[in-house]
């Protein structure tokens, strides 16, 4: 303020220092903003908060390491009746019971029970093979940790979608759950599809025009991007890592990834700077628990009746799966080995849960 | 100045009385500017990863976020109903008088005025009473800091006339 503040401006100066929001204002968006928090984030927190053993430390450290990154949480409900979140594992929480007891990472801690088993790769040999040998193999922990979430239903795609003021527009496209048309957009949703390796996403199609980034260069690209996904509560949040802008002929793309395993959040803009289409992973109430790890000898698979393969090969990765009911982060070993047939060397990749 | 990244926590407590405050001044209504803030903090939760405290002060970067929030939701179709209250000097409904103070009164009555300035005198208005520096205000509405300055003074005086007729 000037040296000397005006009677008006000293006025204002309080008018300003008193307005305040109503009473609670500040907790409730506190814990709307604490709920948009990464559930990994949040699950380190609960970590340190309760001061569990080193061998549960050691597990979140595991967590973020695997995973590189969070499930999303996003401030708009998202599908309902996960019985815990991450979130959960502090001491108020009811998360998995033996992580609420705080002790190391034991034998006992609950599970979601028997987990669906991951879809097979469709890269490499498609067809069955007689497996002589597996000699690679992996170092495994004694617990892995799995994720699970609630899987999206049609229901909860059309209140989605209706937040939005869309209404159901068939034709729903082949997996999805709906497609919706509002003033100026479309919503395709889908729920979790193994087999592309997805998570439950939607796609937003702007109608042509209605939105044009504010310039060419990068910045004005991503905010223009970021401030269309945030309409739909949909924006990249702290676990997005990017964005990335790359350029193609008329085309321009941006991306955020979540981790190498899992899909991020895109969009296309046209020549015109007009966003043409744009894609994020739909809100998830992940619940967390640990398996107990299987060993190499569990994973040998036996004769499949076909082209005899040495697995040769072992890699501890994260599959995405689906029981219909729960969408799930399993880890998985996926070994590979390759043969020779009619001249020609395939490589046959093969996923074993790695948990049991 | 531009310095270390403070925990997002602490930039919450300290800025979301002032952001509120801004930002009911460039709306008027109470929901709307709780809605907005919502907004402004969720937004800024979102781009807390992104942001370099060398680029901006805490203070520039929230209340540009907040300044775009408001501008955006002038824009969209509560504008018309904002503008028709403005022409008509239409009081805000209060949820109940009976519980302000008359000091809190005038100080409504102040910021209603604000509301109906032009648009960046409004802002340099509420950007400076928000506490920020001229460099900042400047910053925040794309000109220099001597410009802000100026803006912000005829800001004041146009307001001081509006009083002036209010209460003459």
């Amino acid at each position: 303020m000037s040296d000397q503040p005006d009677p008006l401006q000293e006025r204002l100066n309080q008018a300003f220092a008193t307005t305040r929001p109503r009473r609670g204002f500040e907790d409730e968006l506190w814990s709307r903003i604490q709920a948009r928090r990464s559930p990994w984030a949040r699950f380190l927190e609960s970590a340190r908060r309760v001061q569990l053993g080193p061998a549960v430390a050691g597990l979140a450290v595991l967590l973020v390491v695997v995973l590189a990154g969070g499930l999303l949480l996003h401030g708009r409900p998202g599908p309902s009746g996960a019985a815990t979140s991450a979130g959960g594992l502090s001491p108020q929480g009811n998360g998995p019971q033996a992580v609420q007891r705080g002790g190391a990472a034991n034998a006992d801690l609950q599970t979601f029970g028997p987990l669906p088993q991951p879809l097979q790769p469709s890269s490499g040999y498609p067809g069955p093979v007689t497996v002589t040998g597996a000699t690679g193999s992996v170092a495994l922990p004694a617990r892995l940790p799995v994720t699970r979430y609630r899987e999206w239903t049609v229901a909860q795609a059309d209140a989605f979608a209706a937040s939005f003021n869309a209404r159901p527009a068939g034709p729903t496209p082949p997996g999805a759950l709906g497609r919706y048309a509002g003033k100026d957009f479309t919503l395709v949703l889908y729920p979790t599809d193994p087999a592309g390796g997805t998570e439950p996403r939607v796609v937003i199609t702007p109608a042509p025009g209605a939105l044009r980034a504010g310039g060419s260069d990068d910045a004005a690209v991503v905010t223009a991007v970021t401030d269309y996904l945030s309409r739909f509560d949909v924006a990249p949040g702290g676990s997005a890592q990017g964005p990335t802008v790359t350029r193609s002929g008329d085309q321009v793309q941006v991306r955020w990834a979540l981790s190498p395993l899992r899909q991020g959040w895109s969009a296309t803009l046209g020549s015109d700077l007009g966003i043409q289409s744009a894609e994020a992973p739909l809100p998830l109430s992940p619940e967390v628990a640990t398996y107990a790890s299987v060993n190499n000898q569990q994973v040998y698979i036996g004769s499949g009746g076909g082209p005899n393969v040495v697995l040769d090969s072992a890699a501890l990765t994260y599959v995405v799966a689906s029981d219909g009911t729960y969408g799930y982060f399993e880890p998985v070993i996926r070994y590979s080995g390759h043969f020779t047939q009619g001249g020609v060397t395939y490589e046959k990749q093969i996923l074993v849960l790695a948990v049991r | 100045m531009p310095g270390d990244k403070p925990p997002f926590e602490e930039l919450y407590r300290d800025f979301l009385n002032r952001i509120y405050a801004y930002v009911r001044a460039q709306l008027g209504s109470q929901a709307d500017a709780e809605d907005v803030t919502s907004q402004v903090f969720i937004k800024a939760w979102e781009a807390y990863p992104r942001y370099e405290p060398q680029g901006a002060t805490p203070a520039s970067w929230l209340f540009r976020i907040a300044r775009n929030a408001a501008l955006d939701h002038l824009r969209s179709a509560g504008r018309k109903e904002r503008l028709a209250r403005a022409v008509a000097h239409e009081p805000e409904a209060v949820a109940d008088p009976a519980e302000l103070a008359a000091e809190r009164i005038q100080h409504r009555a102040l910021l209603a005025l604000v509301e109906r300035l032009p648009e960046r005198q409004r802002e340099a208005i509420s950007l400076r009473h928000s506490g920020l520096s001229f460099a900042e205000v400047g910053s925040i509405l794309g000109s220099s800091e001597d410009a802000a300055k100026m803006l912000y003074h005829r800001a004041l005086r146009v307001l001081r006339e509006a009083a002036a007729e209010e209460t003459g």
